[in-house]
């Protein structure tokens, strides 16, 4: 079992600490004020032995006898609500982690090695989704984002990775393997239940790696991957980008695809907006790439571990949105 | 089933009251900054009262409730700022008029030299509004004279302490981060404009007019909504000013203003929009009105170029709704590949020039959209043409320019 890093996103102690954090101040403001008035009352009075007498001193006690309960009250439930939400997260992050099967470590002439990482601080986990398939055409990759929250997001996940793993076995060509995805997500992803996401799509890339010194793409509305190669990192954008999945009839734009090299000894980073979109403290952006041209020379695993650690120390443990990250490497001979 | 007019009308009657008492909508709303101030203003004033009363022994400390009531406002960095600029101003006010008060007393010449100085001083812009208070403490202090100058000193004191409790209540009981309403309020404003945009698009598919789709004052109520959504985004930004409350809330990315000029600015395009679809019904006029026995000349391209711009405007309503600042709408590349294709097909046309300018104009108000709405953080492939979509744009535009010129030249022989 892989260790857990002090202060990472998964280490419960973050999360009491940020609770006790958070009850503090509000703890010392309400001190503060009652203080406040209190010492108002008791020079208007002229003497805090009094504050128990007079008509001003009875009606601020009842007055207080009155809120403080209705407080307290109000506090349980928002309480009692912040958990309901955290444990419905945390089965989606959960059913996520399930669906996404672990990569073999190796397949043919490419190594792979894959990461995810849940949201932590708004009910938005679910959704990142990666895959590798062994087909007769060739190692095909899959990485994608469904736009939805909670478990709606793992259904749709579910969806899209099953009509992946058959289509990437049966279909002669990667445009087809995203024209098959495009079908089975107007078929069901939109039509799952839940008002919360209007727009019901994924973004998804597909990636083909053939025994050829060369690898096909497809986007669809995706980030685009990262190329290293001698210790370079190169983005590789889309000549003709295409809609994201479920979105090709609206738009009007097919799958193209897209040849990059790849040789041996090149790596393919693939990711998620989980790790483009993700700020720190001071709202600064992830510089993502420049971490990945950093960690270029490190041998695979750390290279994902290290991107992973990037995006935990960026956030400071506070990831607003899944993350996940695919990287590939042709290995030589 | 079909309804009835009535059960119509009484639906919309029930919703608008149920809207009206939507927890959000009251927590959001203008009463609940109405409401909070209200409050806030009149404990603080009975505060300021009772402590003068108590400690001073003044019988009715007017001028310690005036300041408490003007000094509360809905944030603290307002209420902050109000106190100092309240204070500056009563005590530049008392400094000029005192030594003309102790040296020369209440005559006309001291009283006219005295309100020139409080004037111009009232008139510094880190006063405010406060700044009227230099002249009216001026001219209370030169009135009242020496004679009365143990009265001024508890007036100005009364004072201190009303500007001192309302600043301390505000500071530490923090007023709510306006951030919900501002939330809010740009989301109508999206909702809106992605609204009036997938109108256009529909107008646009069936050859109709965009006013006959829309509702009549769709752009007095976009004017609004941009107006509300300004002034909460204001506020929010407001609220988070040293209120202690603001660094537990630091995910306020979504709240930055260049989302709400991005809008601003694709508001705009779409009413360019609606005009440059009036030039081009004007070239075409049969595709917009067909004749009566429904056997309209059908203009192919005409036909094309509706159902192509029609799409690209409903994927402009999805990239408005997902305008949040940080990465644009995952639909966007594709959306830039499509407008490239229909502006290279466009380009490629021989038709007449005017229905070639009308057609450039709004696929260039369309590019300008879709470039709002990127962010600044859109990166695409070079096109394998060696001609993009602009320069075609440019070559079209050139090319028409020259046929305008060989026109007039024909003209002028």
């Amino acid at each position: 079992m892989r260790k857990l890093m002090p202060g990472t996103a998964e280490h419960p102690a973050g999360h009491t600490r940020t609770r006790c954090a958070l009850l503090l101040p509000r703890a010392l403001f309400v001190l503060a004020f009652a203080l406040f008035v209190l010492a108002i009352v008791a020079v208007s009075i002229g003497s805090p032995n009094r504050l128990t007498t007079g008509p001003v001193s009875e009606a601020a006690v009842c007055t207080a006898l009155a809120v403080a309960p209705v407080a307290v009250v109000g506090e349980a439930v928002r309480q009692r609500r912040r958990r309901a939400l955290n444990r419905a997260d945390t089965s989606a992050a959960t059913a996520q982690r399930v669906l996404l099967r672990p990569l073999p470590g190796r397949i043919g002439d490419l190594r792979l090695r894959g990461t995810y990482l849940p949201a932590r601080t708004a009910p938005r986990s679910g959704g990142d989704l990666y895959d590798a398939v062994r087909s007769p055409y060739g190692t095909r990759l899959l990485i994608g984002d469904v736009r939805a929250k909670g478990m709606l997001a793992v259904e749709a996940s579910a969806v899209l990775l099953r009509a992946f793993r058959e289509a990437a076995y049966e279909e002669e060509t990667l445009s087809e393997v995203a024209r098959r995805l495009e079908g089975d997500a107007r078929r069901h992803i939109a039509r799952l239940p839940g008002a919360e996401t209007p727009e019901r799509f994924a973004t998804a890339l597909l990636v083909e790696i053939p025994s050829g010194p060369v690898a096909r793409v497809v986007h669809c509305g995706h980030p685009e991957p990262l190329l290293v190669r001698d210790g370079r990192v190169r983005v590789c954008p889309p000549e003709r980008p295409g809609a994201p999945i479920g979105m090709a009839d609206l738009v009007g734009a097919g799958h193209a695809v897209h040849t990059l090299p790849f040789r041996a000894g090149e790596r393919l980073v693939l990711y998620t907006d989980g790790f483009t979109e993700a700020r720190d403290a001071a709202g600064r952006f992830l510089p993502f790439a420049e971490r990945v041209a950093e960690r270029a020379a490190a041998p695979l695993d750390d290279l994902a571990d290290g991107l992973r650690a990037d995006l935990v120390r960026h956030t400071g443990g506070e990831l607003r949105d899944d993350a996940a990250l695919l990287a590939v490497e042709r290995v030589p001979g | 089933m079909r309804r009835t007019e009535g059960e119509h009308v009484r639906e919309k009657r029930t919703a608008r009251w149920a809207g009206a008492v939507r927890p959000a909508r009251l927590r959001d709303g203008p009463w609940a900054v109405r409401w909070l101030v209200a409050v806030r203003a009149s404990v603080a004033a009975a505060l300021a009262w009772q402590l003068c009363s108590s400690v001073w022994g003044t019988p009715r400390p007017a001028p310690a409730v005036v300041a408490a009531l003007l000094v509360v406002h809905p944030t603290v960095f307002r209420s902050c700022t109000a106190g100092l600029q309240y204070a500056a101003g009563c005590s530049l006010g008392a400094l000029i008029a005192l030594p003309a008060a102790v040296l020369v007393g209440p005559t006309w010449l001291s009283m006219s030299a005295v309100l020139l100085l409080s004037l111009l001083a009232a008139g510094h812009e880190r006063l405010g509004a406060h700044g009227l208070h230099v002249p009216i403490t001026a001219v209370f202090v030169l009135l009242l004279g020496p004679s009365h100058a143990r009265e001024i000193g508890p007036h100005l004191l009364q004072i201190g302490v009303g500007i001192s409790v309302a600043v301390l209540f505000n500071a530490l009981l923090p007023p709510p981060l306006r951030l919900r309403a501002a939330e809010t309020a740009l989301d109508r404003l999206r909702a809106e404009l992605a609204g009036v945009l997938d109108g256009v698009a529909d107008a646009v598919r069936k050859a109709r007019h965009p006013d006959d789709v829309l509702d009549p004052d769709w752009r007095d109520r976009l004017a609004e909504l941009t107006a509300q959504a300004r002034s909460a985004l204001g506020q929010a930004h407001e609220s988070l000013r040293w209120n202690v409350r603001a660094p537990n809330r630091h995910t306020v990315w979504h709240l930055d203003q260049r989302v709400l000029e991005s809008l601003e600015r694709v508001a705009h395009d779409a009413e360019a929009v609606v005009a440059a679809l009036d030039d081009l019904a004007a070239q075409r006029p049969a595709a917009v009105a067909p004749d009566p026995y429904g056997t309209a000349r059908t203009d192919a391209w005409d036909q094309e170029f509706r159902a192509g711009y029609g799409r690209l405007l409903t994927c402009l309503a999805l990239c408005v709704r997902g305008c949040r600042g940080g990465s644009p709408h995952p639909v966007l590349p594709a959306t830039r590949r499509v407008w490239r294709e229909l502006a290279e097909r466009c380009g490629d046309r021989h038709d007449s020039l005017d229905a070639r300018l009308a057609e450039c104009r709004l696929l260039m108000l369309l590019d300008r959209s879709l470039q709002h709405v990127a962010g600044g953080r859109h990166r695409t492939a070079r096109a394998p043409r060696s001609r993009t979509a602009t320069a075609e744009l440019t070559v079209v535009a050139g090319e028409t320019r020259e046929e305008t010129h060989a026109q007039a030249d024909a003209r002028h022989r």
